[in-house]
């Protein structure tokens, strides 16, 4: 459970962390746009220095993002033999009997390994240097035009709050179910199939018991403090742009232009 | 002056047969301190959130603060009267001690710059400063509790109800919790309604509400209800040490008072055995 | 039968910035037969100590041998369902373990995780339902339609089904009401009494452990500090002092009579013999 990297917030003191998760949302989209702007290996060389300083101004360490990458590794690989076989573009550079290798094929593959790299680092960085609820207001701001068109923005920014608050009391409780079990002879490991989804529900039903109690007394109490669904009310946190979200902005824009005319001249 | 709580022939169903609540009817003084007993499944928890408009009445009437309660104006009940529960866990809504908090007060429209002077104040008094950005899988319950109770002051608001507030709670975090419900009963009037099993507390409180099948089996002070024997035993309630200890004298012949305090007991049986 | 703990320890998450020392040399002999009380505040291990008996968690140092089996670090006993079956362990709150559709199918679980068969695992979980006190008309009820106290009695019900000669129970009364704790308690003691069932209860109740058992141990920071029998253990209101352990009440009273000049017996533990007591000392002057 302890070793998911992808995903988790590294809580660290860094330039990066400090910004506003808006501005990082938004730089997000547009490298992500940028990455797809074909450029040719200087393109990806440019985002690439981009990224390698970003990631050294996070402090987050590079073990950390190889971690996250290596998952996709096996796919890719898989990917390349593919390719190897289907794309007949380009010069041959390799010939093994009856089976010809082309440039096209190995510059294909390398530029999607190229990009998925680089997506990863970038959504990796976003998630390990913002707390998961500082995400969702941001989401919320910037979704908030949304809600003139009646999309519940806030009520669903809520739900997501609330659910973040109890993952890890619910993580507990399933721990604590799971042993409770065990005492009475259930072993996830070995028995038959139908012992094996028998013991599969001896933790999922009581969980869903649970959350379902947790809700109804939830509800209850957010009730009783006032909180009505769709009413106005102020929010205590803030989020407040600074000279440094500004240069980020600023910075990313002009590398997403700056590819666009690469390619263009 | 308006009593805190009034209710008139209140009744409430929950399933096709039984009434939940059968015609009860009560009243609360401002300031006091009433406490709720009766077996489980006798209707105090749905008393307590009847009070605070979670659940709809099926007739009868009740008044907080002079106003009478109905769907219309929920909200503004809801500015006078508050209630703890009793699962520390499945209240403490924010992520974070001073979230939590503040979770009432973006409810209530507070203009946000007044809103971190208003957290700070009721997290010292009760005690959890120092834990402000804590997230609540590091507190013990008896902390969850505590802010509980600094959320609902924070909202400024006369009445609180708590609903077995302790009864999840270790001896530690019980006696807390006990103290600091009777700190801010005793310092800042605030009208207090507990529904609890620990007869110590009720021997402690003004008044005594027993509940029975739904039904008010009997209102009144601690020594009229605990000197009401049908009714003790009946509803086979907990008694307090010293009533047990004087029905046990008085089979012996030997006499003592009425008191509900320990000491005082020590000392009258004291002196009967020394002859003075 | 037995159980015996030598110089145990056990460390949450070493090696990490989570790293926690809940138990400390723990050595311990626990009499067979008998109520013991665990008892200590909330975090000196009292739920760490007691997981290590059907080997939920295994030592991190030092080794327990209960009944035929021993339990050390790193090596996860052979067998250990078997282990399970002799030594039942009630959680906390344990009505939260309950999923099945029927009380019967619940109770019936734990015996058939141990190979029996469903119609003689549904006459045993008939058995144990009745021994915790619920009426067979409720057998065929879903959990949802119960109260917390039933639920934890059906709970309770589903380890004795597997007939354990141990029980462990984590603060089995808590949240309950006075009644429904009282007759949880009786329950226990029925079970020892009738049965022999060696009961092991971690609790805060000092009510109960006056009442109810025979002996009690005493965990502080990860450490045994005491073990002795339970009328030992109320002569030291030194330690219940320092522990800030509301003494059972009857013993507050002895006390302070003790400051208006009269003394009694530390035996003089419930209310009849106190009241006999009494008469008796008044007669003598």
């Amino acid at each position: 459970m302890n070793n998911i990297t992808l995903g988790k917030y590294i809580p660290l003191n860094s330039f990066v962390h400090k910004l506003d998760p808006r501005t990082k949302i938004i730089a997000m989209m547009i490298l992500l746009i940028a990455i797809f702007i074909p450029a040719g290996f200087v393109g990806y060389g440019i985002i690439g220095i981009f990224l390698l300083i970003s990631l050294i101004s996070s402090k987050l360490s590079f073990s950390f993002v190889w971690k996250s990458f290596k998952p996709s590794l096996f796919m890719l690989v898989f990917l390349l033999i593919i390719n190897m076989f289907i794309i007949k573009t380009g010069d041959v550079w390799l010939t093994i009997g009856s089976f010809n290798l082309y440039s096209g094929a190995v510059i294909q593959t390398v530029y999607i390994v190229l990009r998925l790299l680089l997506m990863i680092v970038i959504t990796t960085m976003l998630t390990a240097t913002t707390k998961p609820l500082d995400l969702t207001m941001g989401l919320e701001d910037l979704l908030s035009p949304l809600a003139k068109l009646n999309v519940p923005t806030h009520d669903i920014a809520m739900m997501i709050s609330l659910a973040l608050r109890f993952i890890p009391t619910l993580l507990e409780e399933a721990q604590r179910i799971l042993k409770a079990q065990a005492s009475r002879g259930v072993d996830m490991e070995s028995g038959s199939f139908k012992e094996k989804i028998q013991a599969i529900l001896s933790l999922i039903v009581p969980l869903f018991v649970s959350s379902f109690q947790k809700a109804d007394d939830l509800a209850d109490a957010m009730e009783a403090r006032g909180y009505v669904v769709g009413a106005k009310r102020v929010r205590y946190k803030k989020l407040k742009f600074t000279f440094f979200d500004f240069i980020t902005l600023v910075s990313v824009s002009g590398l997403l232009v700056g590819l666009i005319l690469l390619k263009v001249l | 002056m308006s009593k805190a709580v009034e209710v008139k022939n209140l009744k409430y169903q929950y399933t096709e047969e039984n009434l939940t609540i059968d015609d009860i009817s009560f009243s609360i003084d401002k300031g006091s301190y009433t406490t709720i007993i009766g077996h489980n499944g006798s209707g105090k928890s749905t008393i307590a959130k009847l009070l605070l408009g979670l659940l709809e009445k099926k007739s009868g009437s009740i008044y907080i603060d002079g106003i009478e309660l109905n769907y219309e104006n929920l909200s503004q009940i809801r500015n006078k009267i508050g209630i703890v529960f009793q699962n520390p866990d499945n209240q403490f809504i924010g992520s974070t001690v001073r979230d939590d908090i503040a979770f009432g007060l973006e409810n209530h429209c507070i203009e946000r710059e007044k809103m971190d002077p208003i957290i700070e104040s009721f997290a010292s008094k009760v005690n959890m400063t120092e834990f402000l950005e804590s997230e609540p899988t590091k507190l013990s319950g008896g902390q969850k509790q505590r802010v509980a109770i600094a959320s609902v002051l924070a909202m400024d608001l006369n009445i609180i109800v708590f609903d077995e507030a302790t009864s999840m709670l270790d001896p530690t975090g019980k006696r807390e919790i006990n103290r600091l419900i009777k700190e801010i009963h005793d310092e800042n009037q605030i009208t207090v309604i507990s529904i609890t099993h620990d007869i110590e507390e009720v021997a402690q409180s003004d008044n005594v509400l027993v509940l029975d099948n739904g039904k008010l089996a009997m209102a009144g002070t601690p020594e009229k209800v605990f000197s009401n024997e049908k009714v003790m035993v009946n509803m086979k309630l907990d008694i307090p040490f010293v009533y047990k200890l004087r029905n046990s004298l008085r089979t012996k012949g030997v006499k003592v008072s009425n008191t509900l305090d320990l000491e005082r007991m020590a000392e009258e049986v004291c002196r009967y055995i020394l002859k003075k | 039968m037995s159980i015996h703990f030598e110089k145990v320890d056990y460390i949450y998450s070493p090696n990490s910035v989570f790293e926690f020392q809940a138990l400390e040399d723990v050595s311990l002999d626990i009499n067979m037969g008998k109520i013991t009380a665990i008892i200590g505040a909330t975090g000196s291990g009292k739920t760490t100590l007691v997981q290590h008996l059907n080997g939920l968690l295994l030592p991190s140092k030092g080794f327990l041998t209960v009944n035929d089996f021993t339990i050390k670090a790193d090596e996860k006993p052979k067998n250990i369902k078997e282990l399970r079956k002799q030594v039942g362990l009630v959680f906390q709150f344990a009505e939260y373990q309950l999923f099945e559709e029927t009380l019967i199918k619940d109770v019936s679980f734990g015996p058939k995780n141990f190979g029996v068969k469903e119609k003689e695992a549904e006459m045993i979980a008939a058995r144990a339902l009745v021994t915790v006190g619920i009426d067979p008309k409720d057998f065929v009820k879903s959990p949802l339609e119960l109260s917390g106290g039933q639920k934890r009695r059906v709970a309770i019900a589903g380890i004795l089904a597997m007939s354990p000669s141990i029980l462990v129970l984590d603060e089995p009364t808590a949240g309950l009401d006075p009644q429904g704790a009282k007759s949880m308690m009786e329950l226990f003691k029925m079970l020892n009494k009738e049965k022999g069932i060696t009961i092991l209860i971690v609790t805060h109740n000092m009510e109960h452990v006056l009442e109810y058992c025979d002996e009690v141990v005493v965990l502080e920071k990860g450490q045994v500090i005491m073990h002795t029998d339970k009328k030992q253990f109320f002569k030291n209101d030194k330690y219940m002092e320092k522990a800030s352990i509301d003494p059972p009440i009857i013993i507050a009273f002895k006390k302070k009579c003790e400051e208006y000049g009269v003394t009694f017996d530390s035996d003089i533990l419930t209310i009849d013999n106190l009241v006999s007591e009494i008469v008796k000392k008044r007669g003598k002057r």
